[in-house]
């Protein structure tokens, strides 16, 4: 199973092969899981987002048709899932809307960092990049950390080369500044 | 192009090999732009250093059996919601066939039928009797109707085909649907 293509996979799955889904979920869930956190900035948030992806991908893996990698569309999924997530999220802070679940839910992951040093080094992150807007998080992230050309992100996100070269340009400016603003 | 557009285009492996030797000559010649680099060098290694983090590897080990989970109880939701969306279409659906417009009503019934039975009581062969004046008596019409031996005395018109049918008629006709014809006829001129 390890040694399976991408189409492969997707195939045997269509067939009802599970085993083909879950060996697919391994492949991208580190990509997915990192995306989704560095977009919203903690652990609950993104791990719900995972596993919106994930449903998504299990109902909607037989009507994918090879148009495009199965990366570029799993990718698409997340960033959509990531933007979608944080305005509902924001709607509901701006109706001041709490979910008490969540509150509790929270508590069982706050050992997700497996050292202390580890935690810091993600805060920092998540605290700066979550002082980007979302959009202009979302260039930066794949520019910056996943390393992905601006053909590769044109084409998930359908944005003009041009225009996606001038956000990376702010996003990296607004973080300069700030890490600048920090260490002073 | 400003410098800081050059120092972010040089570090973001944006330039041709020509304007990267353009570029790292201005470098030593020019102390600003030299400042200018250090300082968003420093900012984009560290942003690399902070990206390598690792997290519990028992997350990922335990998520393809969140998942499961999640998705079962997904699909249940589903069905619920289709269900909730349904059930008041099928109550509306039930409610409509139970008071169908395009069936004639009870009222529209019996008035039909009145129409049929005034213009065949109306016959000049149903008055002409030697023993009643059904105008005067106190009965009710549907005990008239139905009692097929009064029916015989006094319309002698029975015999007529369609009375006879509107007799067969009359007698499968409900108590609410007979007081209704009842109330039709009454109102009919001819009584």
């Amino acid at each position: 199973m390890h040694d399976k293509s991408d189409f492969e996979l997707v195939k045997e799955f269509n067939k009802g092969n599970e085993v083909a889904f879950n060996e697919i979920v391994k492949r991208y869930q580190q990509k997915i899981y990192w995306h989704a956190r560095k977009m919203t900035g903690n652990h609950f948030d993104a791990d719900e987002i995972v596993q919106e992806v994930l449903i998504v991908l299990y109902n909607k893996l037989k009507d994918f048709k090879f148009n495009s990698s199965l990366y570029t569309w799993v990718y698409r999924i997340v960033i959509t899932r990531s933007i979608n997530y944080l305005k509902k999220k924001n709607l509901r802070h701006f109706f001041s809307i709490n979910d008490d679940e969540n509150t509790i839910d929270i508590k069982s992951y706050e050992n997700i960092e497996d050292n202390f040093e580890n935690k810091e080094k993600l805060d920092k992150l998540d605290k700066l990049l979550q002082k980007l807007p979302a959009k202009q998080r979302e260039i930066f992230i794949m520019r910056h950390f996943n390393e992905l050309s601006y053909e590769e992100i044109s084409e998930i996100t359908g944005k003009s080369i041009g225009g996606l070269k001038a956000n990376y340009f702010h996003a990296f400016k607004k973080i300069n500044n700030l890490m600048r603003q920090e260490n002073e | 192009m400003n410098d800081e557009s050059k120092v972010i285009r040089y570090l973001d492996g944006q330039m041709s090999d020509e304007e990267k030797k353009s570029f790292e000559d201005e470098l030593l010649s020019s102390p600003k732009l030299k400042k200018l680099y250090d300082e968003y060098s420093l900012t984009f290694f560290e942003l690399k250093n902070l990206n390598e983090v690792k997290i519990n590897e028992n997350y990922f080990s335990n998520l393809y059996a969140r998942f499961r989970e999640k998705n079962i109880s997904y699909k249940k939701k589903k069905f619920y919601y289709k269900f909730a969306y349904s059930l008041p279409v099928l109550i509306l659906a039930v409610i409509l066939l139970l008071i169908n417009p395009f069936n004639p009503s009870n009222n529209e019934k019996t008035s039909v039928l009145s129409d049929s039975i005034a213009t065949n009581y109306s016959n000049e062969n149903i008055y002409k009797t030697e023993n009643t004046n059904i105008l005067k008596e106190n009965n009710t019409i549907n005990e008239k109707i139905i009692n097929e031996e009064n029916i015989e005395k006094y319309y002698p018109s029975y015999d007529n085909e369609d009375v006879k049918d509107i007799y067969n008629i009359i007698n499968n006709l409900s108590d609410e649907e007979l007081n209704l014809l009842y109330n039709e006829l009454a109102n009919k001129e001819y009584l």
